[in-house]
């Protein structure tokens, strides 16, 4: 078994062996990643492929700071908001004004309340404007500012869009578990 | 009690950290295909390699294929009309040198590849067996020569007819499949080729457009089809679903004339239709998500009850009643006596409070009305008259003509813009100046 180490170094010299391991090692984790991006597995893997080609070809400029598995992960969000802003002009957006606004202040979530192919859907599920500024501020944890420059959009864009796709989710969750309503309290 | 639950975000965040999802088995297999092709695209000089010298060689081979099964009369120029070359137009004698050259060229690299290299397609080498065959079987036989000359002509030929052919074809998209009414939706045609598009949107509806928008105002499936007629004469046609939800109306009502001070319920009771799912804010900073709920104010006051609701497609209304529970700033006064303009009958519209010298009868009003109506009878209880808008007075006048000094009686209903409303009735004296 390699260490990751050895894997990059062979990866660098372009070691199909090495090349390998990296792929059977980390494929899983980075296909989590974009599958998140994409509503369609398909094109997920499509993702991961072209990803997977970047990462060979650009493994040496990876510097050995910072996180190896960070780096790639970065590398499968640009490749999917590469692809995001290639398939625009198939999928159309929705216009905002189209979204109702569902803002309700809800209760809290346990772990245990759902599971991840249940959150999954209900990201696939959204627009995919809203899928992408989800992912990269609620998981990712970028800043709006950094997501606008990203996508290419506005930054107030970034944020309703946000705002409205977590809004979304909250109904869809409550919808799942056909709770009621959600109680008074803050979260 | 929320301090252990989790936000939406942390929620995700937790399930997807490290979430593992298992490629398919074909995905490693494709990106070594690609890695393949990239490198192999990849322009380096230690990688300058047998493919590069074939396509090298391969380029002006097939160039020189085409050229000559285009111009087939000069191979047999070059053999048969050697002699003949000089008595062309001057013009025409470095071309035609030229092109002998190439001939003569292209037909040796033929040669040489044939004893090195077998890696050409099937047309390739079907041209190929054909050039040399034809080379040999020219010098013992002109007629079968011309009929192998023919046979050159019709492969490119074919190629030529294949790319002046105008295929028309039909797509299009819409900015949205499913939605609330009224859904605007525009359609974005892809057809190629087409001379005259024809659309029908499933409701009656039908557009000669290119790029529709179309409204739907009705809830229901409707199937979008465009028609096309291309180029070619050939008639398309494609089908899109789209549906349409009906989107909720939000009512309410509620008792206004609970005594807030006591502490009393408030029933509110929800006439919206077509909603699954409600939010009612009460003002008070608190909600509830009840169809039908009773509500207990801490502190009398005012207070802008707002009722949202949706149904299970998110297609949403919400309706505000302003200043719940306060008298203050609605109010409804009627005079007790008016004296009719003699000159004729006006209509009963007046302006403000102001000049119609006491002409028309109407209420004062402070606040904002939602509905009024307001009736005048004589003593025998006959209607007279009828309003159902607050600018609009009675003149004193019935059937265009005036009416005798008497007592007359008035009843007024309505409702104010804080859901208040109201029942009044009296009397008024009409005084005639006549």
């Amino acid at each position: 078994m390699l260490d990751e180490r050895q894997i990059i170094d062979g990866c660098c010299r372009k070691d199909r062996k090495a090349q390998k391991a990296l792929f059977d090692r980390y494929g899983a984790v980075l296909l989590g990643v974009c599958i998140r991006y994409s509503n369609r597995r398909d094109e997920a893997e499509d993702i991961l492929q072209e990803g997977f080609v970047k990462i060979y070809s650009n493994i040496r400029d990876y510097a050995g700071t910072g996180s190896f598995i960070n780096w790639m992960k970065k590398i499968m969000i640009n490749t999917s908001i590469t692809h995001y802003h290639r398939n625009l002009k198939h999928a159309w957006h929705k216009d905002i004004d189209q979204v109702q606004e569902t803002d309700i202040e809800g209760r809290g979530y346990d772990e245990a309340d759902f599971t991840k192919e249940e959150l999954l859907n209900i990201i696939h599920d959204l627009p995919d404007g809203y899928r992408m500024v989800f992912n990269l501020y609620a998981i990712e944890g970028f800043k709006h500012k950094e997501i606008a420059s990203m996508l290419d959009i506005d930054i107030n864009t970034s944020k309703s869009q946000y705002s409205r796709a977590r809004g979304l989710i909250r109904r869809k969750l409550y919808i799942l578990k056909k709770w009621p309503e959600p109680s008074d309290d803050e979260e | 009690m929320t301090k252990n639950k989790l936000n939406i975000e942390e929620l995700y965040q937790s399930q997807f950290d490290g979430y593992r999802v298992d490629p398919s088995h074909n995905v490693w297999e494709s990106i070594q295909r690609k890695l393949f092709w990239k490198e192999f695209l990849t322009f380096r000089l230690n990688s300058f390699n047998i493919y590069y010298t074939l396509v090298a060689i391969a380029v002006p081979v097939t160039f020189a294929a085409i050229f000559l099964s285009r111009n087939p009369g000069i191979l047999s120029g070059s053999h048969a009309e050697t002699g003949q070359s000089g008595d062309t137009l001057q013009s025409g004698v470095p071309a035609n040198a030229d092109e002998k050259f190439k001939t003569l060229n292209s037909e040796a690299t033929y040669q040489n590849l044939d004893s090195s290299t077998k890696q050409y397609s099937a047309r390739k080498t079907g041209l190929k067996s054909k050039l040399t065959g034809s080379d040999e079987q020219m010098k013992s036989d002109r007629n079968k020569d011309l009929y192998l000359q023919e046979e050159l002509t019709d492969i490119p030929l074919k190629e030529n007819w294949e790319d002046e052919e105008i295929v028309s074809s039909i797509a299009f998209t819409a900015s949205a499949l499913s939605g609330c009414t009224p859904l605007a939706v525009s359609f974005l045609n892809e057809s190629e080729n087409a001379e005259t598009w024809y659309w029908t949107f499933g409701d009656g509806g039908s557009s000669i457009e290119e790029h529709p928008s179309w409204i739907f105002d009705e809830p229901g499936e409707f199937i979008v089809r465009l028609q096309i007629t291309g180029t070619d004469g050939i008639v398309r046609q494609d089908n899109k679903n789209i549906t349409v939800y009906e989107t909720p109306r939000a009512v309410f009502e509620f008792d206004e004339d609970v005594n807030l001070v006591d502490g009393q319920p408030v029933y509110f009771y929800n006439y919206s239709r077509n909603a699954d799912y409600y939010e009612w804010n009460f003002g008070d900073n608190t909600y509830s998500y009840l169809s039908d709920p009773v509500h207990y104010y801490e502190s009398p006051g005012s207070y802008n009850i707002t009722l949202k609701a949706w149904n299970q497609y998110q297609c949403f209304d919400s309706v505000t009643i302003r200043d719940a529970f306060t008298d203050e700033g609605y109010s409804l006064q009627f005079p007790t006596a008016f004296a009719p303009n003699p000159a004729g009958p006006s209509g009963g519209y007046y302006t403000g409070n102001s000049t119609d010298n006491n002409e028309i009868f109407h209420p004062v009003v402070t606040g904002d009305l939602i509905e009024y109506n307001l009736k005048i009878f004589n003593r025998l209880g006959m209607l007279l008259f009828e309003s159902n808008d607050i600018d609009i007075g009675w003149d004193g006048y019935y059937q265009q003509q005036p009416l005798p000094q008497d007592v007359y009686l008035w009843k007024a209903r309505g409702k104010f813009s804080n859901g208040k409303t109201f029942v009044q009735a009296g009397d008024i004296t009409l005084i005639s100046k006549r």
